[in-house]
This record gives structure tokens, sequence and C-alpha cells, in this order.
């Protein structure tokens, strides 16, 4: 598992890069105007590529940052149990920010 | 005491004691083979200081007869010449052994097969290695196979003495002890292979490791085997200078010479034209040793009394991509091998002699193997570059064998408790006395000693000098204590007490065989006998223990039976012009 | 005379110290001195009690890796003049348990060495050795990685080592590279099988200290990364 995960790591890490960029990318030139104003955000945030690109954002940032937190834990000296234990913690945890950000980003869309 | 029983005792750890272990086990996996040695295992001892490389014959154009020659001729022609033989033509099955089986790799050259660099002394370039450091790889390679069998490792404990049994008449193991907790025990063995490694830290400059102070051949010494030919210690000619620092004396290996390194004195005369003109710095050991000891003598060397080595010439790059390990110890002095001259002095090296064995590691005592440097005869008077791990290699597999075979037939006989006893009593005897003498003054004069008169250049009367003065100093070792007695716990100075009594029995061994031999060949030079002399001295020297402190000598002449008296000519041997 | 060397020594004898102590030595310097004529002369000169270990004194045996000045090294390879300062601390190497003063129990170290099966196993089909042409990339990085001289500097200095106790560290992975790369030894795939683990290659966070503390300029850390690729190469199916 752990190459997998290792693996996934150092994808998420390009991704991210990826993403990053373009999410900023994105926000700096498709401004509309100064200041912006919440309507504005909403309307810029319905483009479906911004959209796609967040999402995608989300869930290799949340992975990427929970991975590193887990494997410093692992560091340490730690039963088996307490191990499965934080590993299914992480997971719940990594899930739930992941489903309630998504949940944000479509809602603010007005997309539900 | 606690008590091991076991089949086969090994002592020493390097080439010859790993080797020996390796092929023990795989000879029959159900021995029980119990091997200890006196640093962390495989770090301590020589052959993972090699440096050149192994000499063997593999290319077609040089041949079996070539390597054995040139053995004999760089020994003297006092070598037991079986013992030779048997050296040169097992020397391939040992690397291929090396290579194939225990996991080291040799360095290739152009056409991917393994390289073979010049070495000096040699009618081929026949020496394989591992860049420039090659004990690191075959001792750590022969270290791992170590661990993937059922062999009983006793780190950092050593051998005191050996043990034989009630009715004296064979070895039947030794008495150890734990450096590390100071506890003295028995291991009861049915074979004991002495494996430990030479003594050259009996000089004032040396190259070996500290820990070589010939304790294997003083434990067999005093158990009363025979030894041959002692006065033959080899002094390499470059090792390197550095004042005080532990490091003068260390060496830049010989390939260096072998690729055309120079000499020069401090005059800057390409002194080695002098002495051996033909071969210059491509001669034997023996002989650069001892014509830069001379120039060094008469004034003609350095402020530091050092001689220049100079690779320069060569090519920085050549000699950097050549000899890293060498380029990077010259640094830690401050200097630039690759791009400047560098000093170095003839630097004690290696003992030819040793316990006397036959071609099976046989020693004159029942139940007790030797090989390795602890063991004589192979290299006569003088040993060429890459011989030396050649015969760690090539012995310790046949004392292994050897072993095997001997422990699968013989019972294990008890061991003479009382003798045992008081053996220990003996060495714990620093412990029990308040004052007494310092150990390290004695080990700082003993190097004095001997390198001022037992030396590169020997003489009669100060031999006899040397002589008395160590049987003074085995008194003075006697009373030696240890600062703190109630210290047994990885205590340096009752080791050191221990490393200097072995010591001065191996330097009486040295000199008593250099006085005897009055004549001069490979490594043992008298300036009152400066010629060799195979009218008379075509002979071995053996020694024993005697009554007391007595040494027993006898002589005979070599066996003469593979290269014979007719093809030895006089121009193998040495003329000294003069300045 | 040049101002002498002001030496902290740290001491302790488990069986009867409670605890560790620090005794100070004043040392005459000479030229080219190390770190190991520093200790060797305070044995020999100055308290005669003292502990430490070594063997070869010219950087190949690896027995004398000490802590000084904060930092793993290895004492007969330290000039003080490269300390460049005339305050010298000396410790034994952190990560392993003190047998006395400053010599270490190595044990745990070559525990994890023997771990990873460190000894070479070959093919069936060699009887001979293999020709490699030597421009080849045959080798790898395999025999720049093989100058180890298992000294432990880089087992103290690592962190994760630190950290936890089951982790096989730098030195025994770097082992485990040299043979898993080299395409003669029979048993790759369960020696990659045997450092795929948590507390295998997983551990290891890139730090580079050991690298960085490698008496021998060996980059272990290479040797991890390379390995952690070559699992997920196994878990594809590439590497057999």
């Amino acid at each position: 598992m752990h190459a997998w995960t290792w693996l996934l790591q150092r994808i998420s890490a390009v991704i991210l890069l990826i993403v990053v960029g373009f999410h900023i990318g994105f926000l700096h030139f498709s401004n509309t105007g100064e200041p912006l104003n919440y309507g504005e955000v909403v309307t810029r945030l319905k483009t479906p590529i911004l959209m796609v690109f967040d999402v995608l954002l989300l869930i290799f940032g949340i992975y990427h940052a929970l991975y590193g937190v887990y494997s410093v834990f692992l560091d340490f000296d730690s039963g088996k149990k307490e191990r499965v234990l934080v590993f299914a913690l992480f997971v719940a945890v990594g899930v739930g920010i992941v489903g309630f950000g998504i949940f944000g980003l479509l809602y603010t869309a007005g997309s539900l | 005491m606690e008590v091991i029983k076991a089949d086969i005792l090994i002592l020493g750890a390097g080439g010859a004691g790993l080797f020996a272990a390796l092929h023990a086990y795989d000879s029959n996996p159900r021995l029980k083979i119990v091997m200890a040695t006196k640093a962390l295992i495989g770090k301590g001892g020589c052959s993972r200081m090699v440096q050149g490389g192994l000499n063997v014959v593999l290319n077609g154009k040089d041949s079996l007869e070539n390597h054995f020659v040139d053995t004999l001729k760089g020994g003297g022609f006092i070598n037991n010449q079986e013992l030779a033989w048997t050296l040169v033509s097992d020397a391939p099955k040992a690397v291929h052994e090396l290579e194939v089986r225990v996991g080291c790799f040799f360095d290739r050259g152009e056409d991917g097969k393994i390289h073979q660099k010049p070495f000096a002394g040699q009618s081929f370039d026949r020496t394989v290695h591992v860049a420039d450091l090659t004990g690191i790889q075959l001792i750590s390679r022969m270290t791992d196979q170590i661990y993937a069998r059922n062999i009983q490792v006793l780190e950092e404990t050593r051998g005191l003495d050996l043990l034989s049994s009630k009715g004296g008449d064979r070895v039947v193991g030794a008495l150890l002890s734990d450096i590390r907790t100071g506890e003295i025990f028995v291991v009861n063995a049915k074979v004991t292979i002495v494996a430990t490694g030479g003594c050259a830290a009996m000089y004032k400059i040396s190259a070996p490791s500290f820990d070589k102070t010939g304790d294997g051949m003083a434990i067999c010494f005093r158990a009363g085997a025979e030894f041959v030919d002692m006065e033959m210690v080899q002094f390499h000619p470059t090792g390197l200078v550095a004042g005080r620092s532990r490091l003068n004396g260390s060496l830049l290996e010989e390939g260096l010479r072998g690729s055309g390194a120079r000499l020069y004195n401090g005059q800057g005369e390409r002194f080695m034209e002098r002495y051996d003109p033909e071969r210059l710095e491509r001669s034997t050991r023996d002989r650069v040793a001892r014509s830069s000891f001379m120039e060094i003598m008469a004034g003609r060397g350095t402020k530091n009394n050092a001689v220049y080595l100079d690779a320069s010439h060569l090519g920085a790059e050549f000699v950097e991509q050549k000899f890293p390990g060498m380029v990077e110890r010259v640094k830690d002095i401050g200097k630039d091998l690759a791009r400047e001259k560098v000093e170095v002095t003839p630097t004690a090296h290696y003992q030819m002699g040793g316990v006397r064995i036959d071609s099976h590691c046989r020693s004159s005592l029942k139940g007790l193997l030797v090989c390795g440097e602890d063991a004589g005869g192979v290299h006569g008077a003088n040993r060429l570059g890459g011989n030396g791990i050649c015969d760690s290699t090539v012995y310790g597999r046949r004392a292994g064998d050897a072993a095997a075979a001997l422990a699968w037939e013989e019972a294990l006989n008890p061991y003479e408790e009382s003798e045992a006893e008081k053996m220990r009593m003996r060495w714990l005897k620093p412990f029990t006395q308040d004052t007494g003498e310092n150990v390290y003054e004695i080990r700082d004069e003993i190097e004095n000693l001997m390198w001022k008169k037992a030396g590169l250049v020997r003489i009669g009367k100060k031999l006899a000098e040397a002589g008395n003065r160590l049987m003074e100093l085995l008194e003075k070792v006697d009373q030696a204590n240890v600062a703190d007695k109630y210290l047994s716990r990885y205590n340096l100075e009752w080791n050191n007490i221990i490393d200097v009594t072995n010591l001065i029995a191996v330097c009486r061994l040295v000199v008593n065989s250099a006085r005897h031999r009055e004549e001069s060949r490979g490594a043992h030079y008298r300036e009152d006998f400066p010629a060799t002399d195979n009218e008379n001295w075509l002979k071995n020297i053996y020694q024993k223990k005697g009554h007391g402190f007595e040494l027993e000598l006898t002589e005979k002449p070599v066996d003469l039976k593979r290269f014979e008296r007719e093809r030895i000519e006089d121009r193998f041997f040495e003329k000294v012009k003069k300045h | 005379m040049p101002e002498p060397l002001h030496v902290k020594v740290f001491r302790f004898n488990p069986e009867s110290d409670v605890a560790p102590k620090f005794d100070h030595f004043q040392v005459p310097v000479f030229d080219n001195m190390a770190i190991l004529d520093v200790v060797m002369h305070i044995q020999n000169y100055l308290d005669r009690s003292l502990s430490f270990r070594f063997s070869c004194r010219i950087g190949m045996c690896g027995s004398c890796a000490m802590y000084v000045n904060g930092r793993a090294r290895l004492a007969c390879r330290t000039q003080v003049s490269s300390l460049k300062t005339r305050d010298i601390t000396v410790m034994p190497l952190p990560n392993f348990p003190i047998i006395r003063d400053l010599v270490v129990d190595m044990e745990p170290f070559f525990d994890k060495w023997k771990k990873i099966k460190p000894y070479y196993l070959p093919k069936k089909e060699i009887d001979a050795p293999v020709t490699v042409q030597p421009d080849s990339d045959e080798r790898e990085f395999i025999d720049d990685m093989l100058d180890c001289i298992s000294c432990g500097c880089c087992y103290s200095a690592c962190s994760m080592v630190a950290t936890h106790k089951d982790y096989l560290g730098p030195a025994a992975l770097n082992r485990a590279y040299t043979l898993i790369a080299d395409k003669r030894d029979a048993i790759r795939v369960e020696r990659l099988k045997a450092v795929d683990r948590s507390y295998g290659v997983w551990r290891c966070h890139t730090q580079f200290n050991c690298a960085e503390v490698c008496p021998k300029n060996i980059v272990p850390t290479r040797s991890i990364q390379n390995l952690k690729r070559r699992c997920v190469l196994k878990k594809i199916g590439v590497f057999k």
C-alpha cells in the first residue's frame, strides 16, 4: 500500500503545481472589477473549467496535506491498533473535508 | 569460568578468518563454529585496509609458473615452494569465489572483463582490485556472507592463550576475554584456527591498524608452535609522513609506483637509478624501502627524514581517477597528490615469517591450524604487493576446509582446567597491583627500540642489545598495572598490557632470528653482512619456545624441489652501489 | 607553543555511574592532528581510564565514529584544524546504546543491516565473473554506494531513526539498494519486499542528514529514493 500512497503523493504534488497555478492565474486574469463584489465572485465560480480545477485542487491538496501529516505520525513509535485508528480518522477527516468543500463550491455557485 | 563448546574456534575475522569460517561452514553446516575477533567483525586488522589488490593469474598470456617465479624471486628464494605454489595455483579459485559466490565486484577493464593492474616486482599486470581501496569491498562482502550462516561471532573478544588437552598433546581451544565486560572465559574446541594477523605495530612507523600486535603469533608461541623466518619483516616504501599524527606511516599504495610514480631524495635526485637501474621504482618493496632508508640515513632525505613520491607527471586527472582514496588521504595532511610531490618514508608493513604450516595450514601442534599473516613461509624474505590478501584468502579457504575435515574426525577433548585457571590469574595480574609500570611508556620504547635496532638496516651488535632490552621490558610489562583497577569494562589500558606482552614475545623472535641470519636477503639487511650468501644461507630459520624464556633455534636448507638451485642466478639479488 | 585544545569528553560507565558527565582536558596541538590523536593523547598520557573504539586510523574500517562538535564524524579523518576552534566536545554517537564513554553498542545498527539480507546470492546460471563494459549503465550507481564502511554516522544523524526504533536506517537501505540493483543477484524481489514496509524505505523523508555526515560521501537518500521507485515498479509488474 505504501508504494501506491507514496506514488499518489508524488502525482498529487505535480497536479497541485498545475491546478494551483491555474487557480491563481485564472483569478488574476478574470478580474471583472475592483473591488470585487459577491455577485461577480459567484459568476466567476460558475465557469465550469474553474470549478473542475478547484475540485481537483481540493482533493489533491487535502490528500497531500493529510498524507504528510500521517507520515509524521508514523515516524513515531505506535502500535498497530493506533495506526489503523489514526488512518481511519485521517480518511474520515479527508473524505469529510473534501465532501464539505465540494458541497460548498456547488452550493455557492448555485448548482444546488 | 564460562565454557563454550564448539567444533571449530577461529581467532580473527580478517580475510583469512572470515574465509576460513565460510569454508568450514559450507563444508559441513552441522559443525558448530565460533569466531572471535578483537574488533567488530570485519573491522579489525589489515585485510580491510588492503588498497592495491590481489594477484591472480586470469589472463591466457600469463601463467601460474610466471606468478610462482615472481613470488620466489621477490622472496629471495627461501619461500617454502610448496606453499608458494599453492598460493598461485589456488588464487584463481579464490578470486572466482570472491566474485561469483561472495558477491564482490572487481573493477572491469575496457573489454568488460576483470581489470588487472600493474604492481611492482611482477612480470605481468595481474593485480585485481576495486579502485584503490579494495579491502573494504572484500571484507564487507565476506562479513555479509557470515550473516547468512549459523556461525557464532564473538565481537570485541580476544584470544589470550591456547588451551591444551589433559595429556598436553593437542590444542583444544582457547582462553578468551570479552573486551566489553572484561570477563575471561573458555572456548573448548576440536580444532582451533589462528588468523589474527601480523605484528607491524612493534615499529615506530607502521602501516597496519594499531590492533596488529602479533596476538596470534604470541599465543601460538606460548603454546609451543614452531616458527619460520621471523626476521623477515617487510617495510613498505611509501608510508605517508604526517609527523606525530596517527596518520603517520599509513600507506600510499603500490599501484602509484606501478603506474610510474617516481621517488626523489631531498636533493632532487631520482635515487632508484643507483639502486636498481633496471626496474627503478617498480623494484620490489624490500629494495625500494631500503634504498629510501639509506638515502635518508646518508643525510640526503628531506628535513622531515623522508623522500619524495611524485605522481604529478602522470597527469592530475589520471591520478584523481585511478587513486581517489590516496588523493583523499593525502588531502588530510594538506597536500595534493595529483599535483605535487609528497613526503614518504619506509613504514613497517608485513611479517613474512610466522608459524610454520603445511599446505593445509597445519602447524606443528595437533589441533592448531594457522593461516594468513600469522603463518610463515609463503613469501620467503619479501612479499610482493598484492600477494598479501591473496595469501589470506587462499589459506583462509584451505584452513576452513581442513578444519571441517578434522573436526568431523575428532572427538572433543577436555582442556586442562588448572592450566586455564593459572593463565587467567596471570592475565588478571595488572588489576591486582596498586602501583606499577606504565604500559604506554613501554610500548613507546619498544617501537623506538625496534625501529632503531631491528629495522630496515640491522647490525649484530645492536640486535644483541635489542634482545637484551626486550628481556628487561618483558619483566617490566609483567609489573604493569591499570590505573583504575575496578574497571574491567572496555578497559583499553588492560588490553594494551596484553598487546604489549604479546608484542614483546614476537619482537624477541624477530630479533633472535635476525641475529642468527648472518647475510642479507630480501627484507633482512645486515650492515655487517651486506651480501646475499647463497652458499650458506639458502636456509630457513626455525624457532620455538625453549625452557623458561629461552628460544630454541634450528636452521634447515630450503627444499628447492620446484625451482631448482641451478636456476637461481646472481642477477636476482641486490647489489648496492656505493654513492 | 600554540594554545592547547580545550577538550570536553563525555564519560559514562552504565555499570557504576548514575549519570553521564563531562571531563575537561588541555591537549597540546601538533601538525596534522586528528580527533583520534586527541583522544589517544588523553588516554595514553592524561587519563588512562578513557574508552573509545578505533582500529585502522585511515578511514577504512569505520570503527571510530564519534559525535564531535555537534556532528557525527570519523575521529581518524577529522582534522583538528578543520574544526576551526580550540574548543572541542567529543561525545558518543547518538541513537546508540552506550557501552562505556565513547564506545557505543553497534548491535541495533547491525541487526537492521542483517534484516535486509545483506548477503549476495548469485543466480544459478552465473558460473563465471560477468562481463560488464565499464561505460555501460549495467551497474547504475551501485559501485559508488559500495564504499560504505558501516561506521554508523548516517544512522546516528537520521532523525527518523531517532524517532522510531524499527526504522531500518540509511546504511542498511543503501546496502539493500546495492543488492537489489545488482542484476547478478538471485533474490532481488524478495529483498525488495523486505524493504517495502512502512519502517523500510517509506520512513525516509529525504532530509539528507545521512548524506551530510557520510565520511565516504555516499548519498543513501539517493539509494532509498531509487528503492521507492522500484517498489512502485514492482507493483505495476515492471520490476521482476
